[in-house]
């Protein structure tokens, strides 16, 4: 990555100077999935904005494992950077009806058709991995979830992942509950944790229920590259961060990536959400 | 043209190019889009038909400064409101509006639609719609979809439904963001709106197509945001490029009930 020179260079780039080719990005979500009301969150726990209706309209339930790309139906949509320039997030900006915490990043793979009544080896991406990433290949910093699609069972189990790590390390397995109330509902996520020592995912090749949910429904496993974390304190409060002066620094935006959003509600409530990018290319 | 550096950029700011806003009523919706415009001083014409507007129309606030071949380009913002809340501020071109759409009738209705042929951003990417409320609407919760045309040409596309009527979707002012039809990214026209069922009351509802332009943000603590590109943070796409006829108007999310008042700074660079 290009680094901005200095602050004349930012505001040179960010005016439309020298190829900054400055884009403003701006979404809205409402709380429905398909004109239906959303299923209400879990207050403190993770919840997909993956299908929530808005601009850009619902993402759709994968089926088999792919690699979502920016012109994938759900994903926030931009312009690919020209000139072999990044193009690099320099502010983001939400304002929920919701308070939490809101995470914009890019959907690297994702599957769903998984069950929740079954106790058998049920394959991800297999081993070699078919889909394989095409983007933050490396795996470091990667993270996977579990992302419901039709809810499953009242039943607590284990699900057990087993992961390559961003060492090219196979067969790591790390585990973590799923089914039962607030961890079976449509829209719901949780993060699986990853091994002792590691940091990052290159591929999942299956995972495993210890046993059955009690009902199948539908949950998939989705690898994601964070980006973004953007906190608001209060609902109509705008959560905002300024990159080129706050951590993490500027995170470059990959030419593909499937921009989503995800949160971490603080109330129980469905959020609506109006929200922008700003992103300038070096 | 572009700035070219941080000493043109404070050049710039020192002109103290400024559009103005003042509003008349407090905003009573909040955490969720509300129409500052429809408050302005002096009071905005409810529209009929769909007009397109422009930088000398009613809902824009002024005067936007007369460019000649430069950029017109935003720099900062000036806040107050009149109570101590926070939220968002959202620039927004507004690109035309219309009114006399019913909050009872539940057959499709194209009263003073189609919507304006647009006249910037005519392709119609990354442009919104939202209902506005000239008027308030009933108390019964229901839905509204719209039949638009989208940004590659398609028409008769149909949003999903969306909430009108109830609580929180009733009020004047309300600006209800419209979700698209799945795989669409932007809006050409509009034709048509249909409610599932009567709110319970007909008010008045107008079809708006409009761009975003930027967010500021205001302090929650002092209902006061004095912010510019560079030095204060809070304005998450500044120096954003602002079309020379654009009705540079503004959007509220505001965390409690308020009047807003302020000034945006504008330059051509």
């Amino acid at each position: 990555m290009a680094a901005i020179t200095d602050l004349s260079d930012l505001i040179n780039r960010q005016s439309g100077g020298n190829s900054g080719t400055p884009e403003n990005i701006f979404f809205h979500k409402v709380p429905r999935v398909s004109g239906v009301t959303a299923t209400t969150p879990v207050a403190g726990r993770g919840c997909s904005l993956w299908e929530y209706d808005g601009m850009p309209s619902k993402g759709a339930v994968p089926t088999s494992g792919v690699i979502p790309d920016r012109t994938t139906q759900g994903a926030i949509p931009f312009t690919a950077p020209g000139g072999g320039r990044d193009k690099q997030l320099i502010g983001a900006s939400i304002t929920p009806s919701v308070a939490g915490v809101y995470l914009l990043y890019d959907r690297l793979f994702h599957i769903g058709n998984l069950s929740g009544a079954s106790t058998a080896s049920q394959s991800v991406q297999g081993s070699p991995a078919s889909p394989a990433l095409t983007r933050n290949t490396g795996g470091a910093g990667n993270i996977a979830f579990y992302e419901i699609y039709t809810i499953i069972g009242t039943a607590s189990t284990t699900l057990t992942m087993t992961y390559t790590n961003q060492g090219g390390t196979g067969s790591r397995t790390s585990t973590i509950n799923i089914g039962a109330t607030g961890f079976r509902e449509v829209t719901r996520i949780q993060r699986i944790p990853l091994a002792a020592g590691d940091f990052g995912i290159q591929s999942v090749q299956s995972i495993q229920l210890t046993a059955s949910t009690t009902t199948a429904g539908n949950f998939g496993i989705t690898i994601a590259q964070p980006l973004a974390w953007i906190p608001v304190g209060a609902a109509g409060l705008m959560g905002w961060r300024d990159y080129t002066t706050g951590l993490p620094g500027i995170p470059v935006i990959n030419t593909d990536a499937c921009l989503s959003l995800m949160f971490i509600p603080a109330n129980g409530i469905a959020p609506e959400l109006f929200g922008s990018l700003a992103t300038i290319e070096k | 043209m572009a700035l070219t550096d941080y000493n043109e950029y404070l050049e710039k700011l020192s002109e103290n190019r400024t559009a103005d806003f003042q509003m008349l009523a407090v905003v009573g919706r909040t955490t969720r889009l509300s129409a500052a415009w429809r408050s302005f001083l002096p009071t905005p014409a409810t529209p009929t038909t769909s007009v397109a507007l422009d930088k000398n129309s009613d809902v824009s606030i002024g005067p936007i400064p007369q460019t000649s071949t430069g950029r017109l380009t935003f720099l900062g913002a000036r806040l107050t409101s009149s109570a101590i809340t926070g939220g968002a501020v959202i620039l927004i071109d507004l690109l035309n509006g219309n009114g006399g759409l019913s909050g009872i009738v539940t057959t499709e209705q194209t009263t003073n639609l189609p919507t304006a042929a647009l006249t910037r951003h005519t392709s119609g990417e990354g442009v919104m719609v939202g209902l506005l409320l000239h008027a308030t609407i009933g108390a019964t919760a229901s839905t509204a979809t719209i039949k638009y045309t989208n940004s590659s040409g398609v028409a008769n596309r149909i949003s999903t439904a969306t909430s009108l009527g109830g609580g929180g979707f009733n009020a004047a002012g309300s600006f209800i963001p419209i979700p698209l039809q799945e795989g669409d990214t932007g809006v050409r026209s509009v034709e048509s709106v249909t409610l599932a069922g009567t709110t319970g009351t007909a008010g008045n509802i107008g079809v708006f197509l409009f761009k975003p332009l930027a967010m500021s943000s205001m302090d929650s603590t002092t209902g006061i945001a004095t912010l510019d590109s560079v030095s204060t943070g809070g304005i998450i796409n500044s120096l954003c490029e602002i079309h020379p006829d654009a009705c540079v108007s503004v959007a509220l999310i505001i965390s409690a009930s308020a009047q807003l008042n302020g000034s945006i700074i504008l330059a051509e660079v």
